[in-house]
């Protein structure tokens, strides 16, 4: 950044940022202060193709002392995502649809294969291994966290 | 008899019954798969390299069934990266086995699009397809449950259906089926035992 012009540019964009980011409730900002909500381990699995569904993965850990509650997940890869659990019952899956997911204080959730996810639909472009994709989640107390999940292998179980 | 002969003989009595009690049950429970085994209806499918294959051209081999789709974002590929790591847990063995991935979603899931997704996980997996009418015939045969379903808001449908491991010994009769658990090693130990039992000469 040279100029001075660019530099109040960038500055503004930064401000602007910031103040939207604290408007949403500021999780993801906080360098400094400790963050209530933290998502890590987050993965989503590469398409096949021109395959445009997909699913992804990530851990959740409520360090606050207030439940909160994933309420929607989005992604700009894609036209739709979806907390969807895989549920067996009478040994049928069926893929149900999670309206919200809540986190006790001190727990930690995770969403594995087989079970709890994110489901991606209407992939905007194929993903391949080692590819990296937003995932914005939005919390009802912690706001929008955005994390970068990385497009590991059809086959990868984990 | 002395008192010590006559405990001895007590502790024997009490070994023998615990023994036998332990075979006796082994004997019932163990081969409940097979004594239960019945033929698997007659099919005829497409493979991934566009072969026609029926039940007769697994025989031989013990075949392992699962019913996907290829769009099935988590249970399909996780059970094929199950079924990827159960062919390498079995090493040399593995030759005597067939893991094939059956779709429910004829429409869509062709030889080539099979091959493709198969690859991912491990190449020896078969995929097979067919006609609508082959996929119903297939599925009724192993009492597999599939619908189509509408995926709110986009134009596009989903897939609800049974996701058990179907089990077929190498004379074509239905051996077990398992589910899909949580702990992959437990059920790796359980399919070799069954795959070394169906893979074993059974009586005819």
């Amino acid at each position: 950044m040279s100029g001075p012009i660019l530099f109040s540019a960038v500055s503004f964009r930064a401000i602007w940022a910031v103040t939207c980011l604290m408007l949403n409730g500021g999780a993801a900002l906080a360098a400094d202060a400790p963050r209530a909500i933290v998502v890590t381990q987050a993965w989503v699995r590469a398409s096949l193709g021109q395959t445009p569904t997909t699913a992804a993965y990530l851990k959740i850990e409520n360090r606050g002392a207030a439940e909160d509650r994933i309420l929607s997940v989005a992604t700009p890869a894609a036209a739709a995502a979806q907390l969807h659990e895989s549920v067996s019952t009478d040994g049928i899956m069926r893929m149900q649809a999670v309206k919200s997911l809540g986190i006790n204080p001190g727990q930690s959730l995770e969403l594995a294969p087989g079970g709890l996810h994110i489901m991606i639909m209407g992939l905007k472009s194929p993903l391949k291994a080692g590819q990296t994709i937003p995932i914005k989640l939005r919390l009802e107390r912690a706001g929008e966290i955005e994390v970068e999940a990385e497009v590991r292998g059809l086959g990868a179980a984990k | 008899m002395s008192r010590t002969a006559k405990t001895f003989a007590a502790v024997l009595i009490v070994a023998v019954a615990v023994v036998a009690g332990v075979f006796l049950r082994h004997a019932v429970e163990e081969p409940l798969g097979v004594s239960v085994a019945t033929a698997v209806k007659p099919f005829t499918l497409i493979d991934h390299n566009g072969r026609p294959v029926t039940d007769a051209t697994f025989r031989g081999r013990a075949l392992l069934l699962f019913f996907g789709f290829i769009r099935c974002p988590d249970v399909c590929p996780t059970s094929m990266s199950f079924a990827a790591d159960l062919l390498n847990a079995l090493g040399d063995s593995a030759g005597t086995l067939q893991i094939a991935f059956v779709t429910v979603d004829p429409e869509r899931d062709t030889p080539e699009a099979l091959r493709d997704y198969l690859a991912n996980f491990d190449s020896r997996i078969a995929g097979l397809t067919g006609t609508p009418e082959q996929i119903a015939a297939v599925t009724k045969a192993f009492g597999v449950y599939y619908a189509k379903r509408a995926l709110e808001g986009l134009d596009d449908y989903t897939m609800d259906h049974s996701t058990a491991f179907y089990l077929v010994s190498t004379n074509g009769q239905f051996h077990r089926a398992f589910a899909l658990n949580d702990d992959s090693d437990e059920m790796i130990d359980e399919l070799r035992a069954a795959i070394s039992a169906a893979s074993s000469p059974q009586k005819e």
